[in-house]
């Protein structure tokens, strides 16, 4: 039979028990949204999918797994041992003191809602009742847990009375708009990915001419069919310019590696590194993402190889436009 | 130990030999430099022919409806497909097992046989060559790509270019040892060298082993699309001509197979191939007295083996079934961005994402399919460059789902 690295049950028993992946205290999810007033109750919801804050701890993470040999065995027999005494989880203390640029990643995550309200939405936030979208235990083939977690995710949503959803991440959206239908379970709500919600944006102007290019997420393009709007959104910026890389963009963009990144991490370095071989054949210096993932592994890959690439998330640029607020 | 811990350790072991082979991929900078010259050579190619022949296009969406329907009569298709070949003179057979298709291989070829061999990705799946040699025979891969590998004792990286990963240099080197001269490395000289060394041994050969890229059943009309000339030569010259070909290639009829072929080759970069061989039975003459007789100048006999081996657990399964309308066009891996980096590293006679679930059923089961499974991105990039659209996200999302259902040993605290 088939062998399953280790470290997906960690992950899997991570979101069963701490209802993130990384088993990180739900504090840390919330930790972003201080000072901005979000309402916890309303029509429309932003939703982070946890997925930005949890990057800060991710390549922690994934050393730990690296060093537990054979895909994180040692770990998922830690795991194990621990479990048996009624604590799942990995060591939580070392991953802590391990944060990496969570500022930068909060950061995104209060633009998204600057740039929302200046198209006069005014989300509301979960806070620490927002789950997890299960988007991991999908990959992995969990199919078992993760029938069970979207009927919750499902309840949460009605009870909490949401209408919209804003999400921020591609992974999320797909789960929800197609994936967890697959499993029978159907969200009668309006779920969007942030770039569909800011179809009123009125534009703006660059204090200097920019040119960028679209690091397009394989899953928002592909089975998410959302390809031009963030091109559209671009235009309306004066002094941006959205160049377009020849045929590895739009729904024949290049993965940026992470979906194996756990378990291959070589391999998924490699492919963003190739990923920036691209961009810089083609000249691209300024690179927009969309994901949360691409963000985080092509910034830390062109800062790990002092690459002549800036890679930025997608409304850094559009928040500089109406003058909101910048990093 | 017990068994379950003993197959989990096996799997275990399986994983690590193969992400071992991928870092060493990873590091090999002869595949990125070869697989990135390729890769760009065929997109320019892909585009030239797409503009040139835009109507291949709806085309494609036509063979995926006939690949669909053939699936749900397959079983006829074959006793339709073996109706006709007998009566074309031909001798159909069917092998459900890998066994069954040695004992018919050893039956029809037997022993002390020199034969040449076209392309056959069937002939990898079963490893033929070898099966040939152990019954006593000897075997020339007549391809170009796949004497190279036969010479260096390599399996292939791809489907179409089994040697997409050796540079000239090495093929200089290697052809230079055994042809026993000096052979520069200078690709006009080393083919050229090539036809010389295969000449005189397709003209010695006793059998001619080839497959068939589609057939059809109404005609038992079997089609084998080239471009070097060394499938006519090797379905030609024998006296003895012998197919093996999957049940997944049949299609009801010659207009089927025509349309399969041409969205084949067209979505492997080719406006036309140099060569599209149609094969229906034996050579015959009726020039004296109009009596028919057989083996004029080509093969006095033609024989057909039509194979299972796991495909119809595929074709029949409502999710799986998908990768088997693969037509081999190969034009996924130069879009697969995990097979830029390592090449056929990454697969185990079949190769990327869909080609896992090949593995799974076909060769080598689940132990060799998960680290394939689990190496794909699901991306999908290999999607929007399949003629016939398998949804390779799917199928792996699919598959992954039962090798974690069917694992013998759970991991979790649980």
């Amino acid at each position: 039979m088939g062998f399953i690295p280790p470290v997906m049950d960690i992950i899997k028993e991570n979101v069963l028990a701490s209802g993130n992946p990384l088993g990180l205290s739900p504090k840390l999810f919330t930790k972003w949204a201080q000072g901005l007033d979000l309402p916890n109750a309303g029509d429309t919801f932003i939703y982070t999918g946890l997925e930005y804050q949890m990057l800060p701890y991710n390549d922690r993470f994934l050393d730990m797994v690296k060093q537990a040999g054979a895909f994180g065995e040692k770990m998922a027999i830690a795991n194990t041992i621990k479990g048996l005494f009624g604590h799942v989880g990995i060591d939580l203390g070392k991953i802590f003191a391990a944060a990496k640029h969570g500022e930068r990643y909060d950061a995104i995550l209060r633009r998204f809602v600057e740039v929302l309200r200046s198209v006069n939405i005014s989300p509301a936030y979960l806070y620490e009742d927002e789950p997890y979208a299960g988007a991991l235990l999908y990959e992995f083939g969990f199919h078992d847990e993760l029938a069970e977690m979207g009927r919750r995710i499902r309840s949460l949503f009605i009870d909490k009375g949401v209408k919209r959803l804003i999400v921020v991440s591609p992974h999320s959206l797909e789960m929800f708009k197609t994936v967890y239908p697959k499993f029978g379970i159907t969200f009668d709500m309006e779920i969007i990915h942030y770039i569909q919600a800011l179809g009123a944006f009125k534009g703006g102007n660059l204090s200097q001419p920019l040119d960028v290019t679209i690091h397009d997420p394989c899953h928002l393009v592909r089975s998410m069919g959302i390809v031009e709007e963030p091109r559209n959104l671009l235009l309306k910026v004066a002094g941006c310019t959205v160049k377009e890389i020849p045929h590895v963009n739009k729904k024949m963009t290049t993965c940026c590696g992470a979906p194996i990144e756990s378990y291959l991490p070589h391999l998924g370095q490699s492919l963003a590194s190739l990923r920036l071989d691209e961009f810089e054949e083609a000249g691209l210096t300024t690179v927009l993402t969309l994901c949360p993932f691409c963000y985080h592994n092509l910034l830390s890959m062109a800062e790990h190889e002092k690459r002549k690439i800036t890679v930025r998330e997608i409304t850094d640029v559009i928040a500089q436009g109406i003058g909101g607020a910048n990093e | 130990m017990p068994r379950a811990l003993e197959a989990r350790m096996n799997s275990k072991q399986e994983f690590i030999e193969y992400y071992k082979g991928l870092e060493a991929a990873l590091e090999n900078q002869n595949i990125r430099i070869a697989i990135g010259r390729s890769i760009k050579a065929f997109r320019g190619n892909f585009s030239k022919t797409m503009a040139k022949y835009p109507h291949t296009i709806k085309m494609a969406e036509e063979v995926r409806v006939i690949k669909e329907q053939s699936f749900t009569q397959w079983n006829n298709l074959l006793k339709t497909a073996m109706e006709s070949i007998t009566e074309n003179h031909g001798t159909p057979y069917f092998a459900q097992t890998e066994e069954d298709l040695s004992k018919l291989l050893k039956n029809i070829v037997g022993t002390k046989q020199v034969i040449v061999k076209a392309k056959s990705l069937l002939g990898e799946e079963v490893d033929v060559r070898k099966k040939l040699e152990a019954m006593g025979n000897t075997v020339w891969e007549t391809d170009l790509g796949e004497l190279i590998l036969q010479l260096l004792d390599e399996p292939p990286m791809h489907i179409l270019s089994p040697a997409i990963h050796i540079p000239r240099e090495k093929v200089a080197e290697v052809f230079s040892k055994a042809m026993g001269k000096k052979i520069n490395p200078d690709i006009t000289e080393e083919v050229e060298a090539a036809r010389q060394f295969l000449r005189q041994k397709f003209m010695d050969a006793d059998v001619g082993l080839s497959s068939a890229n589609v057939v059809a059943a109404d005609t038992g009309a079997l089609l084998i699309i080239e471009n070097e000339g060394n499938a006519r030569l090797t379905t030609g010259f024998p006296r003895k001509h012998v197919v093996i070909v999957g049940i997944e290639k049949l299609v009801p009829t010659l207009g089927d197979a025509f349309k399969v072929a041409e969205v084949t080759w067209r979505y492997a970069q080719y406006g036309v191939p140099a060569y599209v061989n149609m094969i229906t039975g034996p050579s015959k003459t009726g020039d004296i007295e109009k009596v028919t007789t057989y083996g004029a100048h080509g093969p006095k006999e033609l024989h057909v083996i039509f194979y299972d081996g796991g495909r119809k657990t595929m074709m029949e399964h409502p999710v799986y079934r998908e990768a088997a309308y693969c037509l081999r066009c190969g034009g996924c891996m130069y879009e697969c961005p995990v097979y830029a980096l390592v090449a056929g590293h990454f697969g185990y006679r079949y190769f990327i994402g869909y080609g896992s679930i090949w593995t799974n059923f076909v060769c080598g089961g689940p132990e060799k399919a998960a680290p394939i499974a689990y190496t794909c991105l699901r991306c999908g990039r290999c999607v929007e460059q399949c003629p016939v659209k398998i949804n390779t996200p799917s199928l792996v999302s699919e598959l992954r789902k039962d090798l974690v259902k069917n694992r013998p040993t759970q991991w979790s605290s649980k």
